[in-house]
C-alpha cells in the first residue's frame, strides 16, 4: 500500500498540474446548488450557469488573492497567505450576507487609487431574485465598502458580467455591463427586439465621467434589446488600431455582436462582414493572440460533444431544411460547436476571421463555460483551458422524446428537472503545439479529472513560482486549485506589471509584444475573461528555453508605446508609464501588396444559383455538388487579338459572352442561342477552334445534381463561332451523350493537330454513390466528335470527376491525363505507345491518396521540365478526419430495400468509426431502425455494424476518403511524392487554383480559392477561406502569404480562377468567379 | 392466489370444454384493450397523424379478415379493397375461436407497424392469458394463434406494396418562397410531415385526389381581400375564446407532439392523434351499445378505413395548396406578438385534417350506429380534459372541425370544406365497403 501511494505521489508530481486539496488551502469555497420549488431550471433558464471568480491582490502584497461568487450560497473573498494558504476574510472584509443570486465578478481599480475594487453581477427583479451589481470599493485596509449607487453601477436586472476598459482612451476605467434575457424562446420572427430597449435584459456601455458612471449605451451604438442573451464578453483590439473593441457571445438564435471602436466614442456592429459564421449558443469567450502572429483571435464556446456517444443522444443542428428557413428571419450562421476564430487581418477596415476550431481540434468540448488562453508551460504560445460540465443535460433527446414527454404534460417542474440525465464532465486542458494545432493534455497535465460541473475559471500565479496557476469555481464541490509545477529553470517567464497613467493604473487595455529567440507573442490587460470570471491585470509571458527577451515591446492603453530591450527571464518587471512615444498607424499596416482588386467597366456579372436542394432529395448526403459554377473560359472570339471572356450561367440563367473592346472595357454580347440554353445549369466550358476555321469555338456542358438520365440540359452544347464571336449551336458536333458535368479539358491527344475533349462526369443526381460517366471525344477533323472513350480507356466510369489536367507526365511527348475526384485517388492515366491509356495512378504513388479532390492544377515547380501538380482537397479544418488507415467511408446500399439508395456516412470519432447521421435523420429515412433503437441512448452506443446488418454493409458499395488535405504532386519521374501544403491552406475545401511563375523567376505562386456552405448543418459551412497566395519555391518549399499582404481576398465559394490580358495597359487581370456571387477581378500590383 | 390460479388452469385444462370458454372469448374487451395498447404505443413512439391512420387500417383490417372466415354474416374486404389479395382461409373442419384469431391478427400487424413493442407484449400477454385460462383447448389457443398469424402476414404482405416505404426517400418538402405558401412555425419549426403521402395507396378511393376540395381562398395580403378577412376572423376568434370554446379547442387538439420550451428545456405534450381519438369514439361506441366482438371489429375496420383514405385525401390538397398557416399570416401582416391557442401542427393548413378525417369517421360511424346516437366521450380524460357529450357522430365531427379555428390553426373554409371533403370520402367508403353479406340496415340491428 505504502509503495502503491508513493508511486500515486510521485506520478501526481510528473503531472504539470496538481489538485490541491481545501484542507490544504484553506479554500472551501463550494457553490451549492439544487433545484427548488421557486427557482429551478424550468423557471429560470440559467439555472445552472454557475458563479464566477476573480484573482486579484486586493492588498497589494503581491499575492494575488481570490473572489468567488454563488447562486445560491455566499460570496466568498480568500486572502492569499502565500504558500497556497488562503484565508476566508469574507466577513472581516465587509463582504458577507450576500444573498442574491450572483453570476459574474470582476476586479479593476474603479477609482484610480491603486488599489483593486470588486465588482460584482447580480440578477434582480425576476421571480423571488431581487440582486443588483454592486460596488464594493477597496479602502485600502482588508475592507470594502458598497458604492454603487454613488459611481451610477447599481444596475438592476439578468446582470451575468462586466468589462472595465477605457473605450475612449480618456485615461479612466469605463465599462461593458454585460446582461441576459429570459426572454420566451418561442418564435424566430422576433429579430426585432434586438432594436428593442429592454430596461433589465439590454447590456449597457457605461462611460466613467469623473467617477460616476453616465449610460452611453445608445448613442454609442450598442444593442441593448431584449434578444441579448448576453453570457460572455471579451474586449480586444480586433483591428489593431489601439482603440478597445467588444466581442458579446449571445444564446439561443441572436448573433453575436462585434463591434469595432469608430475611435469617437461610438462603436459598429461588424459581427456578419468580420465572421462567416460563429458558434449559437455561444458561452463563454476569450481573446489572445494564439498563433503569435500579434494579431488577436477569439474562441467561443458551445455545447457540442465530443464523445460520440453524448453527441448521439443530444440535440444537434436542425435539419438542411429548417436551417435554410431559419436563415430567412435574417439571423447570422451559427453553428452549435465551439468558434476558434483566427484573426486574418484587416482588409478594408474589417478584420477578417476564419473559424479553425475543428483544424485545430477544439470545435467540441461538450457542455463548455469558461475558455482561457493562458501559456501554462511557458513555452511560448497560449495553451487553452475549458471547464465544462451541466448539472442536467436538458438537450437529452430521449429526455425531449420519451422521458419529459408524457400525455398530460402537467408534471412538475422539480419533477421535470429530476428527469434529466446528468451532465457531468471533464475540464479540458489543451496545449498549443505550434499555433495552430491544440492538442489536448486534460489527462497528461491534470493530476485529477473528475467529471463535474464547473462554470468560472482563472489563471494565476499563486505561489509567485513562474508559472500560472488553476481555480475553478464548481458547483456542488469544492472549488479546484490546481498547482502548476512548471519549473521556471527549463521553462522560462517573464512577468510584467504595468503601471498606467492617470487614473488606469493597471494599464487595462494595454498590449505587449514580446520577442525572444525567433519567436514573438503578444498579450493584452484585460481582466475580465472566459465565464463570469476575471484574471489578475500582469502579463505573463512563457519563454521557453531562451533566458531573455529580446526586446519587449509595450503599447499603452492611450496610445503611446515603450521599448525595453534585453530584458532577462524569470522575473516580475514592473514597468511604469514613462518616457513614452507616440505609435504610429495601425500594427497590421502593411505596404505593397501583390494583388489588388480592380474593377473592369463592363464586366459585371453575377452567378445567381437556382433554388434547388441536392440536400433535400438525399438528406443523408453530408454535401452537395449543386453549387458547382459558374465555370469561364477566355479567349479572342471575335479576332481583334483582344481577350474576350465566356462565363456560365446557373439554371435559369443562361451564360455571357463579354467582348473586350479597344478602350479595356467589355460589352456583354447579345447571344440568343446561349439565351436558348439559359435552363442548363453551366459547369463546365471550354473555347477552343474545333473545326479549323480561325475562330475559337464554345463547348459547354452541365450539372448541378438536378437533372437524371437523358435530360436535354445534361447535353453537352457546342457552340460554333460563325465570325464576329456569333456562337450557333451546332447539334450534330458532339455524339449523343448526357453528364452531370464537372469540367472539359481541351488537348490534342492524338496529336494530329484537332483539338480533342475530355468531359469529365461529376455524379448521378439523385443516385449519390453510382460513377457517372466521363467522356473522351476525339475530333472528326470535320467539327464533329466521336466518344472514344471505351475504345482508350476501355470504360467510361473514370470516378466522380471534379477536375482533369492533359499534360505529359512522363516526358514521352504524348498527352497524360490526370483525374481529381470525389471518393477516388488522384489519378493517373498514361498514354501508351498504341494511343490507348493505361491507369498508373498504383505504380506512380498516389494510390493512398483518395480523397474529396476539387480541383488539379500543373507547373514545373523545380523546373525539371516535368509537370508537377497542385491538388485542392476538402480541406482540414472539418468534423471529418481521414488516413490510410482509418477512412472516412461512404457506403451506398438500399438499406431497406424500397428502391432507393442510402447513403451512409462512416467518420472517426475518439472512439472509432461511427455513423455519422443523428438518429433522427436515419429513421426518417429507414424507419425500421426506430425500431431496433428504441432510444436514442441505444442509437448512441452503436457502431456502424450495429446499425446495420454486417451482410448488408458488405454488399455495399463502399466509397473511402483516405486524406482530406490539400497536396503538391512533386513528379519524380517515375512517380509522384506527396507533399502537404501550409496549414492555411487546409482551412477550406480548394475548389480553384492557378500557379503563375513568380517575378523572380523561380518561385511558382499559387492562388487558392473556394469554400462550400451547401452542406449538411451538422457538418457546417466550411467557409474559413479567403482565397490564399503561396509562394511554391523550386526546393518545394511553401511560403504562405498573409491575406494583408496578398490583397488576394475572395469571401463566398469560389470555384474557377481565369486570367486575361487587357489590351490598355498590358495589364493581366486574374478573374475569380463565385457561385451566387458576383466576378471578382485582381490586377498584380505594380511592383510585382 | 399462486396456488389458486394454478388450480384454475389445472381444472381448466382438464375439464374445458368450447361452451366453458366462448362467453370469455366472445368478449369484446380483449378487442378494445389491445387496440388501446396499439394507440398508446403511437402516442409514446410519436406517429405522425397520416402514418398513424396507416397502422390502424392495417391492423383492424387485419382483425377483421381474421373473423369473416367464421361468420356467416360477414363478407372478405378482399374484392372490395381491389388490391387486397384473396385472404388465406383457416382448415375446415377444425375448432378455432374466431375472437383470438383477430386478436393475434390485430396484435401481430400492430405489432410490426409500432415501434415499441414490448408494451405492447404486456397487454397483448394478459389478453391472451384470459384466452387461455378460459377452458380453451390448448390445441385450439395454438391453432387460432397460428391462423391469426397467417391473416397477419398476408396483411402485411399487402401492406408492404402500398408504397410507404418508397416514400421514405422521396425529396423532402422544399420550403417556398412564394408569399402564401407554407412555412414551418414557432416554436419547434419542424420539418413538412409526409409531402408525399398521396402517393401512398389509398384503400377505397379511386385516387388521392378524387374528392379534392374547392382551391383555397385566393391568398392576399390586401386588408381588403377575403383572405385577409379570414385571418382576422381567426385572429380575432382568438382573441375572444369563451371558456367553451377554449375547452372544444383542447378537446380535439390531438396533437402528437406539442413542443415545450423553456429556455434550453424542452419536452413535448403527447396526446392521441386525431385518427386515434375517433378509433376511441368508436371503442366508446361499441361499448354503449354493446357491440359484439364482431360487430366490434367491423366498425374498427370500416372507420379505419375511412380514416387513412380521409388523410390521404386531406393530405393531396395540403401539399397541392400548400397553404400559409393563420399564425404565419397573423404574425407577418396583423399583429406579430400573436400566438394561436393551438401549437400549430408542421403541416400546411388547407384543408383542415382534422375536420376531413372527423368528417369521414363520423359519416361511417353514423350508418353502423345510427344518426342520433348520443354518447359521451371520455378519450380525453387521460390527458387531463373533462369528458364531452354529444347528440351525435355529425356533431361530433362539426364541434371537431370548428375547434380548429377556436385553436387559431386554420381558417374557417379549411373547416367547413374540410367536413364537405371528409363526408365525401365517408360516404364513399360506405357506399363501396360491404361488410354484410345481406345488406341490412345497420343502425336497425344495432339496440341502443
Amino acid at each position: 500500500m505504502l509503495i502503491l501511494a508513493g508511486c500515486s505521489q510521485n506520478q501526481s508530481r510528473n503531472k504539470r498540474f496538481t489538485l490541491l486539496a481545501p484542507r490544504q488551502t484553506g479554500i472551501d469555497f463550494i457553490n451549492r446548488i439544487t433545484d427548488n420549488d421557486t427557482l429551478n431550471i424550468i423557471r429560470y433558464l440559467y439555472f445552472y450557469n454557475g458563479g464566477g471568480v476573480a484573482a486579484g491582490d486586493i492588498n497589494n502584497d503581491g499575492l494575488p488573492d481570490l473572489f468567488f461568487t454563488g447562486n445560491l450560497v455566499e460570496n466568498k473573498l480568500y486572502l492569499n497567505l502565500g504558500n497556497f494558504r488562503f484565508r476566508d476574510i469574507t466577513r472581516q472584509a465587509g463582504l458577507a450576507g450576500s444573498r442574491s443570486w450572483t453570476t459574474g465578478v470582476t476586479m479593476a481599480d474603479v477609482n484610480g487609487d491603486g488599489w483593486l475594487d470588486l465588482y460584482v453581477c447580480e440578477v434582480g427583479g425576476f421571480r423571488n431574485l431581487k440582486g443588483r451589481n454592486r460596488l464594493y470599493i477597496n479602502n485600502g485596509n482588508l475592507t470594502f465598502t458598497e458604492k454603487a449607487k454613488d459611481y451610477n453601477l447599481a444596475f438592476s436586472g439578468f446582470g451575468t458580467h462586466a468589462s472595465f476598459f477605457d473605450y475612449d482612451r480618456d485615461g479612466d476605467l469605463d465599462v461593458y455591463l454585460l446582461n441576459h434575457s429570459v426572454h420566451a424562446n418561442y418564435t424566430l420572427a422576433d429579430m426585432a427586439l434586438r432594436y428593442t430597449p429592454d430596461d433589465r435584459s439590454g447590456d449597457r456601455l457605461m462611460r466613467n465621467d469623473n467617477g460616476v458612471f453616465t449610460d452611453v449605451t445608445r448613442e454609442a451604438g450598442i444593442l441593448t434589446g431584449t434578444l441579448g442573451y448576453g453570457l460572455s464578453v471579451a474586449i480586444s483590439d480586433f483591428n489593431t488600431d489601439g482603440w478597445p473593441d467588444i466581442y458579446v457571445c449571445n444564446d439561443f438564435r441572436e448573433n453575436d455582436y462585434l463591434y469595432l471602436n469608430q475611435r469617437n466614442g461610438t462603436f459598429k456592429q461588424i459581427v456578419e462582414k468580420a465572421m462567416p459564421h460563429t458558434s449559437r449558443f455561444s458561452m463563454g469567450s476569450d481573446a489572445a493572440d494564439i498563433n503569435n502572429d500579434l494579431k488577436p483571435d477569439l474562441i467561443t464556446l458551445d455545447m457540442l460533444p465530443d464523445d460520440e456517444v453524448i453527441r448521439k443522444r443530444s440535440a444537434g443542428e436542425d435539419s438542411y431544411e429548417i436551417f435554410q428557413h431559419k436563415l430567412s428571419y435574417g439571423f447570422h450562421y451559427q453553428f452549435s460547436r465551439n468558434a476558434l476564430q483566427l484573426n486574418r487581418g484587416e482588409v478594408n477596415g474589417i478584420p477578417l476571421f476564419s473559424d479553425i476550431a475543428p483544424f485545430a481540434g477544439v470545435e467540441a468540448t461538450d457542455w463548455s463555460w469558461a475558455a482561457l488562453f493562458a501559456d501554462f508551460n511557458n513555452d511560448g504560445f497560449k495553451d487553452l483551458f475549458i471547464s465544462n460540465g451541466v448539472l442536467r443535460r436538458p438537450n437529452d433527446l430521449d429526455y425531449i422524446s420519451y422521458i419529459a414527454s408524457t400525455p398530460s404534460g402537467k408534471i412538475p417542474d422539480l419533477d421535470l428537472a429530476e428527469k434529466m440525465p446528468a451532465g457531468q464532465a471533464v475540464n479540458r486542458m489543451f496545449q498549443n503545439t505550434d499555433g495552430l494545432h491544440f492538442k489536448e493534455v486534460t489527462r497528461l497535465w491534470m493530476d485529477d479529472a473528475t467529471p463535474n460541473c464547473a462554470q468560472g475559471a482563472t489563471y494565476a500565479d499563486l505561489d509567485l513560482d513562474g508559472d500560472l496557476d488553476l481555480v475553478v469555481n464548481v458547483q456542488n464541490m469544492p472549488a479546484l486549485i490546481y498547482r502548476n509545477n512548471t519549473s521556471p529553470d527549463s521553462a522560462h517567464y517573464l512577468r510584467i506589471r504595468l503601471q498606467g497613467k492617470g487614473k488606469n493604473v493597471f494599464a487595462i487595455g494595454a498590449g505587449v509584444e514580446a520577442y525572444a529567440g525567433g519567436n514573438r507573442s503578444f498579450y493584452e490587460v484585460y481582466t475580465s475573461r472566459g465565464w463570469q470570471s476575471a484574471v489578475e491585470p500582469i502579463v505573463h509571458i512563457g519563454l521557453g528555453s531562451n533566458w531573455m527577451a529580446d526586446s519587449v515591446i509595450i503599447r499603452w492603453p492611450d496610445g503611446q508605446m515603450q521599448k525595453l530591450f534585453q530584458v532577462g527571464a524569470n522575473k516580475l518587471l514592473e514597468i511604469s508609464q514613462v518616457a513614452a512615444t507616440p505609435r504610429n498607424g495601425n500594427i497590421s499596416s502593411s505596404g505593397t501588396k501583390f494583388f489588388k482588386p480592380i474593377t473592369i467597366p463592363g464586366l459585371s456579372y453575377s452567378h445567381s444559383e437556382n433554388k434547388f436542394s441536392a440536400i433535400n432529395h438525399e438528406p443523408l448526403l453530408p454535401f452537395s455538388h449543386a453549387v458547382a459554377g459558374p465555370p469561364l473560359a477566355v479567349a479572342d472570339i471575335n479576332g481583334d487579338d483582344l481577350d474576350d471572356l465566356f462565363i456560365g450561367g446557373a439554371a435559369g440563367q443562361s451564360g455571357v459572352v463579354f467582348v473586350q473592346q479597344p478602350d479595356g472595357s467589355f460589352k456583354k454580347m447579345n447571344q440568343p442561342d446561349l439565351e436558348a440554353d439559359a435552363g442548363a445549369e453551366d459547369t463546365a466550358c471550354a473555347l477552343a477552334d474545333v473545326n479549323n476555321d480561325g475562330l475559337a469555338d464554345l463547348i459547354v456542358a452541365g450539372g448541378g445534381q438536378q437533372f437524371n438520365g437523358s435530360d436535354v440540359r445534361l447535353k453537352p452544347r457546342l457552340y460554333l463561332n460563325k465570325g464576329n464571336g456569333m456562337f450557333t449551336r451546332s447539334d450534330k458536333a458532339l455524339p449523343e451523350i448526357f453528364a452531370d458535368a464537372s469540367v472539359i479539358r481541351i488537348a490534342d491527344f492524338n496529336q494530329d493537330n484537332l483539338p480533342d475533349i475530355f468531359l469529365g462526369g461529376r455524379v448521378v443526381a439523385k443516385a449519390y454513390g453510382k460513377v457517372p460517366d466521363s467522356f473522351v471525344l476525339r475530333n472528326n477533323g470535320d467539327g464533329t466528335f466521336s466518344d472514344v472513350t471505351l475504345q482508350l480507356f476501355a470504360t467510361r466510369k473514370l470516378g466522380r470527376i471534379q477536375d482533369a489536367c492533359w499534360t505529359d507526365v512522363n516526358h514521352d511527348r504524348r498527352p497524360d491525363l490526370l483525374l481529381a475526384g470525389y471518393w477516388m485517388p488522384l489519378t493517373v492515366w498514361i498514354q501508351q505507345p498504341d494511343g490507348k491509356f493505361a491507369d498508373e495512378t498504383q505504380q506512380r504513388g498516389l494510390k493512398n491518396t483518395s480523397g474529396l479532390w476539387n480541383v488539379i492544377s500543373t507547373a514545373d515547380i523545380n523546373h525539371d521540365s516535368l509537370p508537377d501538380f497542385i491538388a485542392g482537397n476538402f480541406g482540414l479544418n472539418s468534423r471529418l478526419r481521414a488516413s490510410s488507415s482509418s477512412p472516412v467511408i461512404m457506403y451506398v446500399n438500399d438499406f431497406d430495400a424500397n428502391g432507393t439508395e442510402e447513403q451512409i456516412l462512416i467518420y472517426n470519432t475518439p472512439g472509432g468509426p461511427s455513423v455519422f447521421n443523428s438518429r433522427d435523420q436515419l429513421v426518417k429515412q429507414i424507419p425500421s431502425l426506430k425500431k431496433k433503437f428504441l432510444s436514442y441512448a441505444n442509437y448512441s452506443k452503436a457502431g456502424p455494424d450495429n446499425v446495420f446488418e454486417t451482410d448488408k454493409l458488405k454488399a455495399s458499395v463502399k466509397l473511402e476518403t483516405q486524406m482530406l488535405g490539400s497536396a503538391i504532386l512533386r513528379n519524380n519521374g517515375s512517380g509522384f511524392d506527396v507533399l502537404p501544403l501550409p496549414d492555411k491552406i487546409q482551412f477550406f475545401p480548394v475548389f480553384a487554383l492557378a500557379a503563375l511563375r513568380s517575378p523572380a523567376g523561380n518561385s511558382t505562386m499559387l492562388l487558392a480559392a473556394g469554400n462550400l456552405t451547401d452542406v449538411q448543418p451538422d457538418i457546417g459551412f466550411l467557409d474559413a477561406g479567403y482565397g490564399e497566395l503561396l509562394e511554391i519555391k523550386p526546393d518545394f518549399s511553401v511560403l504562405p502569404i498573409p491575406p494583408e499582404k496578398s490583397g488576394f481576398i475572395v469571401p463566398g465559394q469560389a470555384r474557377h480562377i481565369g486570367a486575361l490580358k487587357l489590351k490598355k495597359g498590358h495589364k493581366n487581370v486574374i478573374l475569380v468567379s463565385r457561385n451566387n456571387q458576383t466576378l471578382l477581378a485582381f490586377t498584380l500590383d505594380e511592383n510585382y | 392466489m399462486k396456488r389458486i390460479i394454478l388450480l384454475c388452469l389445472f381444472l381448466a385444462g382438464a375439464c374445458g370444454r368450447q361452451s366453458d370458454y366462448r362467453p370469455v372469448a366472445a368478449n369484446p374487451e380483449s378487442l378494445h384493450q389491445v387496440m388501446k395498447a396499439i394507440t398508446d404505443r403511437m402516442v409514446h413512439d410519436i406517429f405522425s397523424p397520416p402514418v398513424a391512420s396507416r397502422v390502424y387500417a392495417y391492423s383492424a383490417i387485419a382483425a377483421y379478415e381474421a373473423l369473416v372466415p367464421f361468420s356467416d354474416k360477414f363478407v372478405s374486404l378482399s374484392g372490395q379493397i381491389k388490391h387486397l389479395p384473396a385472404v388465406p382461409q383457416p382448415e375446415k373442419n377444425q375448432e378455432y375461436c374466431p375472437e383470438l384469431c383477430a386478436i393475434q391478427s390485430l396484435y401481430k400487424v400492430g405489432r410490426q407497424l409500432i415501434f415499441s413493442e414490448s408494451n405492447l407484449d404486456t397487454v397483448y400477454n394478459k389478453v391472451t392469458e384470459t384466452f387461455r385460462n378460459s377452458g380453451m383447448p390448448k390445441k385450439v389457443f395454438d391453432r387460432s394463434v397460428q391462423y391469426g398469424n397467417v391473416v397477419a402476414d398476408h396483411i402485411l404482405q399487402w401492406a408492404s406494396g402500398d408504397n410507404y416505404h418508397q416514400t421514405r426517400s422521396f425529396p423532402k418538402y422544399s420550403i417556398s418562397d412564394v408569399p402564401g405558401t407554407w412555412k414551418p412555425t414557432p416554436p419547434a419549426y419542424f420539418d413538412a410531415i409526409e409531402p408525399h403521402w398521396n402517393k401512398v395507396r389509398t384503400f377505397v378511393m379511386d385516387s388521392a385526389s378524387q374528392f379534392a376540395p374547392p382551391p383555397p381562398t385566393p391568398f392576399s395580403a390586401e386588408k381588403n381581400s377575403r383572405f385577409y378577412k379570414e385571418a382576422v376572423e381567426v385572429y380575432e376568434t382568438g382573441n375572444r375564446l369563451t371558456d367553451e370554446q377554449k375547452e372544444i379547442a383542447a378537446f380535439w387538439d390531438c396533437n402528437p407532439f406539442a413542443m415545450q420550451v423553456h429556455g434550453h428545456v424542452m419536452f413535448g405534450i403527447k396526446k392521441i392523434s386525431p385518427g386515434g381519438h375517433w378509433i376511441n369514439i368508436t371503442a366508446e361506441a361499441c361499448r354503449k351499445a354493446n357491440s359484439d366482438f364482431f360487430t366490434a371489429t367491423e366498425a374498427y375496420a370500416c372507420v379505419a378505413i375511412a380514416l387513412a383514405d380521409a388523410f390521404i385525401s386531406c393530405w393531396d390538397e395540403k401539399y397541392r395548396s400548400v397553404l400559409i398557416r393563420p399564425e404565419t399570416y397573423i404574425n407577418q401582416y396583423i399583429d406579430e406578438n400573436w400566438v394561436p391557442l393551438l401549437q400549430t401542427p408542421p403541416f400546411p393548413e388547407y384543408t383542415s385534417g382534422h375536420s376531413v378525417i372527423s368528417a369521414a369517421a363520423s359519416t361511417v360511424l353514423t350508418k353502423l350506429f345510427g344518426d342520433g346516437f348520443s354518447f359521451t366521450d371520455s378519450t380525453e380524460v387521460e390527458f387531463g380534459l373533462k369528458p364531452r357529450s354529444f347528440t351525435s357522430f355529425a356533431q361530433a365531427a362539426e364541434e371537431a372541425a370548428i375547434s380548429r379555428m377556436y385553436g387559431g390553426i386554420h381558417y374557417r373554409p379549411a373547416c367547413e370544406n374540410g367536413v364537405v371533403q371528409g363526408r365525401k370520402v365517408g360516404q364513399w367508403v360506405v357506399e363501396h365497403i360491404n361488410t354484410r353479406k345481406q345488406p341490412v340496415a345497420l343502425q336497425t340491428r344495432i339496440k341502443q
